[in-house]
């Protein structure tokens, strides 16, 4: 057994962590090797130790009534939600009525081009995807994704709810259905992965427990900090930005409609590279993809025409 | 849920968790509001929480936890820093990985050293002291509150007293112009 093994084993007696039998037979260890007691009296005084600093600290009274005050206006709040969410998806419903009858001419797509000025490339930090992606598929009780966690819910519930709430950052946009790859929407949330932009953050997770995650952002991002990042074509003319980063973890970035999706997951680029090509963040019967270059030029001929 | 309101079966659990937030957090106001946050969440939360095998305490906890987690990695992205949390880790136990040694200290009297060693670690290794050391929780109950597995639980709880104790010895041993060569101080 080597040192640290021993000290683990050490440690768990100490703890009170040890099945009866084994306790018997460290107990007479102890017996003999003061070097083994030092160690077991050193974990419990630590423990001491850190129980006294920790008990100094004491929460002021007015702390319990103003979190039962937040709770009381939360309470109410929500009763009060239902009724703004209803009324939402009422507006939600006439606005896709509204917006298929403006699909029927070509000059929407210029339309919509110029609609949301400024346009901004900004570069998103490699690390700061992957701390983000750390950070929200650890939390297996969703306590990061409160405002728009959807639970059980369906992916068509999903983006109904997010729709209603406002909350894509694009009009049109949806979280993708990946259950054809093999991935369950397990959370969304509203993450913030660089200031001043909308970004809904969702988290998929397959049975053998991979978590991917899908952020899409109201305007073009650029990945940037890596030291392998390439540029990969995909389905439909698509331009990818792909980054591997140490750990197993890919990084896919496209933009689309003046918006920009993330994928982010442990598995090989190329894996995740064909989980992209099946990602049709504006639906099936979404327009020709124009990258945000392309999108310029474009929108120019039309102010000159 | 046995009848009772949110109020009723998360406030009771209020001192343990300030007292869990003033120690992860540089200062009361940031416990305070931090603990608000974990109540606010828990609350939202509590319709899909039953009440399991551990009770609803180490669900606050792990609400606070992950909260106060969320809460450094956005201070750590409106930085831009680009340092992922692995590297922390990873550097954490190189540092760790140098100070094997036999380090024996007396602790009584070195409370306010402790809280400073406290505030040195790093969020991992703190939360998880604080966790083993202050609310007699089982590994298992930690292991639930982190999401990690006992094993992580058991060696970075390990790792975390190493580095502690590391700590300790540095600030007495430097305070007294003695090295702090890993031997008995008392």
């Amino acid at each position: 057994m080597s040192r640290t093994q021993r000290s683990l084993q050490l440690a768990a007696y100490a703890d009170g962590e040890v099945a009866q039998a084994q306790r018997a037979a460290i107990e007479q260890e102890l017996a003999k090797s003061p070097v083994a007691l030092r160690e077991v009296e050193d974990i419990r005084a630590q423990r001491a130790a850190l129980h006294r600093v920790f008990i100094e600290a004491s929460p002021t009274a007015e702390l319990s009534e103003r979190i039962q005050a937040r709770i009381r206006e939360d309470r109410q709040r929500a009763s009060g939600r239902t009724w703004r969410i209803g009324l939402a998806s009422a507006f939600a419903a006439a606005a896709v009525i509204m917006m298929s009858v403006r699909l029927i001419g070509p000059e929407l797509w210029h339309q919509e081009l110029v609609s949301p000025p400024p346009l901004v490339a900004r570069a998103l930090a490699v690390d700061a995807v992957l701390g983000a992606h750390r950070v929200c598929s650890t939390l297996s009780d969703g306590t990061a994704h409160d405002e728009f966690r959807v639970g059980q819910k369906s992916i068509v519930e999903a983006n109904r709810i997010l729709k209603a709430l406002r909350a894509m950052p694009k009009e049109g946009a949806a979280l993708p259905d990946l259950s054809e790859s093999k991935y369950a929407l397990s959370s969304a949330c509203a993450c913030a992965l660089v200031s001043n932009c909308e970004v809904v953050h969702a988290t998929y997770n397959s049975a053998d427990g991979v978590t991917l995650s899908v952020w899409m952002s109201d305007r073009p991002l650029a990945l940037s900090g890596a030291s392998k990042l390439r540029r990969v074509s995909g389905e439909g003319g698509r331009v990818y930005q792909v980054a591997e980063v140490a750990g197993g973890y890919s990084i896919v970035q496209w933009d689309e409609r003046l918006a920009s999706v993330v994928l982010c997951g442990e598995m090989p680029a190329d894996q995740l590279l064909k989980i992209a090509d099946r990602i049709q963040p504006f639906g099936s019967a979404a327009r020709p993809t124009v990258g945000p270059r392309v999108a310029i030029v474009e929108m120019a001929l039309l102010r000159r025409s | 849920m046995s009848g009772k309101s949110f109020e009723e079966i998360a406030l009771p659990h209020l001192d343990v968790l300030y007292r869990y937030a003033r120690r992860l957090t540089p200062d009361a106001h940031a416990a305070e509001d931090l603990v608000q946050d974990t109540y606010l969440k828990a609350y939202k939360a509590f319709g899909k929480f039953e009440l399991r095998e551990f009770g609803v305490r180490p669900w606050l906890l792990k609400i606070l936890h992950n909260t106060f987690l969320n809460g450094e990695a956005k201070k750590k992205h409106a930085a831009h820093s680009t340092e992922p949390q692995v590297l922390d880790t990873a550097r954490a136990a190189a540092e760790i990985g140098s100070v094997e040694g036999d380090l024996r200290i007396d602790l009584d009297g070195l409370d306010d050293e402790v809280k400073r060693a406290l505030e040195q670690l790093s969020p991992d290794f703190r939360s998880i002291l604080l966790l083993w050391a202050s609310m007699e929780l089982s590994y298992q109950e930690i292991a639930e509150i982190l999401s990690v597995p006992i094993g992580t639980v058991m060696s970075r709880l390990h790792r975390a007293r190493q580095q502690m104790m590391t700590l300790l010895a540095d600030y007495k041993f430097r305070g007294r112009g003695e090295p702090p060569n890993g031997r008995e101080a008392t």
